[in-house]
């Protein structure tokens, strides 16, 4: 609010254009009441000095300051300024003598690295990363070692498989009466060969001195007796394809029969129950309607009646080869269980002696005499 | 980083880095300690470190491995002003390669190394910067600085001569 107390403080401020817009208006309205007032105003801002604009200092350039080395020369110097900016130092250079003896001074400012200044011995530094030296295998040799793998597990499962068939078809030794009705075998125990000792039956020998043959319960020659002969691995290729055998000669293994009869495995568990009982038992040829118990004399073989004679014969012989290979495995199975303290040998034993038999019986059926003839294990019987 | 990378770094920059270092610590035998534990570190490292920036990260670990030392013996000099006291009691230079090592040597160690790594190996501000820890700024500020005490040197000197 402007009085006449203190209108003197806004009339400087106006003069100084240092009053707002509203201010300035309210100021002007004060004065304008009042002639004394607006003309004191007016000599106020008769007092307010203008600029001369003739007056000038002549030479400014003596006044101004240039730095001792301009930074454009340090940054030339250290290589730091692009293409045009090193042409414009060096076009000021060229300009003032002055920048041109900085830049010559900085110039010899640049340390120039020494090469005859070298690391005394530079093979301590130098570093080796321990090798490992691999041999390269061609690839064909990866591919036969998987190959080998292979066949060695498919060999070791089909004998597992033939195995247990042989397991659980072992009481099955059958006498096959005519028409092929199985009977199933009395089990071990109660056989009377397997509990029984020598001195019970009357018929019992000992096991090495007991011969193999078994003789056939043979009924009257309008009877078909089958004779269930049990062969080796070998023979379980042929036994596969019947009707070959057929053609070949009536008195082939029974096509019928199982594989599990078959097997080596068999016989040697049966061969191994009667050692175990340290007898054979040979048959009471007196029991003709009695199981086969067990024991090798149940091997059948499909017979006519006039051919009973020979068929027996080669029973016999077909018999004791059989039972001497069983033997012989029976006592590879005994060795194994004396060499149980190196179980890890005997496993890798077992692992390679099952291979070579899967082995055996692969070549066996592949060996073209086997048409004319009978292979047990190792030994092939003639049939004519 | 493999094996025959680290071994042609030590081909190619094991003199530079040795002189670098020599130029600074002044000491063969400690020079050589920090140029060997450089490339030990390198050799550890060497799985996580480019090839093409070895040259760079090999300067980045003896620098350190410099101060480190220089700290470890005491005898890192903090001052940041040119010792313009030891002037006067030098002997006259007899060329200017004396003359201008007389004078990195009152620089101290920091503004010693900025010249160092642009002068021998040629590094950029930010590429001196990455190797010392400095801002690019810095490097700038300081470098010019000893760039000028440096000439101040060489100009009094030519006076004294």
């Amino acid at each position: 609010m402007i009085t006449r107390d203190n209108y003197e403080e806004f009339f400087l401020l106006y003069v100084d254009n240092e009053l707002s817009a509203e201010d300035r208006v309210a100021v002007e309205r004060f004065a304008a009441g009042d002639p004394g007032l607006e003309e004191e105003l007016r000599s106020l801002l008769g007092c307010r000095l203008k600029p001369e604009g003739n007056l000038s200092f002549g030479d400014p350039g003596a006044l101004m300051k240039r730095e001792p080395v301009p930074e454009e020369l340090l940054s030339y110097i250290d290589g730091e300024l692009d293409e045009s900016g090193r042409k414009a130092v060096e076009a000021r250079v060229q300009e003032d003598p002055s920048l041109l003896r900085e830049l010559g001074l900085l110039r010899q400012t640049v340390s120039i690295p020494d090469p005859l200044v070298m690391f005394p011995d530079k093979q301590v530094l130098y570093r080796r990363s321990a090798r490992v030296r691999v041999f390269g295998l061609p690839p064909t040799f990866f591919r036969v070692a998987a190959a080998a793998v292979i066949i060695v597990a498919v060999g070791l499962l089909v004998l597992t498989r033939t195995n247990r068939t042989g397991k659980s078809t072992d009481p099955s030794l059958v006498i096959s009466k005519a028409g092929n009705t199985q009977i199933p075998a009395a089990p071990v125990a109660d056989r009377p060969s397997a509990g029984g000792s020598a001195a019970a039956r009357p018929g019992a020998t000992k096991a090495h001195t007991a011969s193999p043959v078994a003789p056939s319960p043979i009924g009257s020659s309008s009877v078909t007796t089958s004779l269930a002969v049990v062969q080796g691995t070998r023979q379980a290729g042929s036994a596969r394809n019947p009707d070959k055998d057929n053609k070949n000669d009536r008195r082939t293994v029974t096509p019928r029969t199982p594989v599990a009869l078959y097997s080596k495995a068999a016989v040697r568990r049966e061969v191994a129950d009667n050692r175990g009982a340290a007898n054979i038992d040979v048959p009471d040829p007196g029991l003709k309607d009695q199981p086969a118990n067990g024991s090798l004399a149940s091997m059948a073989m499909v017979t006519t009646g006039d051919q009973q004679a020979e068929n027996r014969e080669l029973s016999s012989f077909a018999t004791q080869a059989l039972l001497k290979e069983a033997y012989a495995d029976t006592e590879e199975d005994e060795n194994d269980t004396m060499e149980q303290n190196s179980r890890k040998k005997s496993k890798l034993r077992g692992i390679l002696r099952k291979v070579s038999r899967v082995l055996e019986k692969t070549s066996g059926s592949d060996d073209p005499d086997s048409k004319h003839g009978v292979l047990i294990g190792n030994l092939q019987i003639a049939l004519k | 980083m493999t094996e025959n990378e680290y071994n042609e770094c030590v081909t190619n920059y094991a003199d530079n880095v040795y002189r670098f270092i020599l130029k600074n610590l002044r000491h063969e035998e400690d020079a050589r300690d920090v140029v060997q534990g450089a490339f030990e570190k390198l050799w550890k490292t060497r799985r996580d470190v480019e090839a093409d920036k070895s040259k760079s990260y090999l300067f980045t670990i003896a620098y350190h491995q410099m101060i480190d030392h220089l700290r470890r013996t005491k005898r890192v000099q903090l001052r940041e002003e040119f010792r313009e006291e030891a002037r006067v009691h030098d002997r006259p230079a007899h060329n200017l390669k004396k003359v201008l090592e007389d004078a990195l040597a009152r620089l101290n160690e920091t503004q010693r190394s900025l010249v160092l790594l642009k002068d021998y190996e040629g590094y950029s501000y930010e590429e001196i910067g990455r190797i010392t820890g400095l801002n690019e700024s810095q490097v700038k500020v300081y470098l010019h600085r000893a760039r000028i005490q440096l000439k101040n040197y060489l100009v009094s000197v030519e006076n004294i001569i």
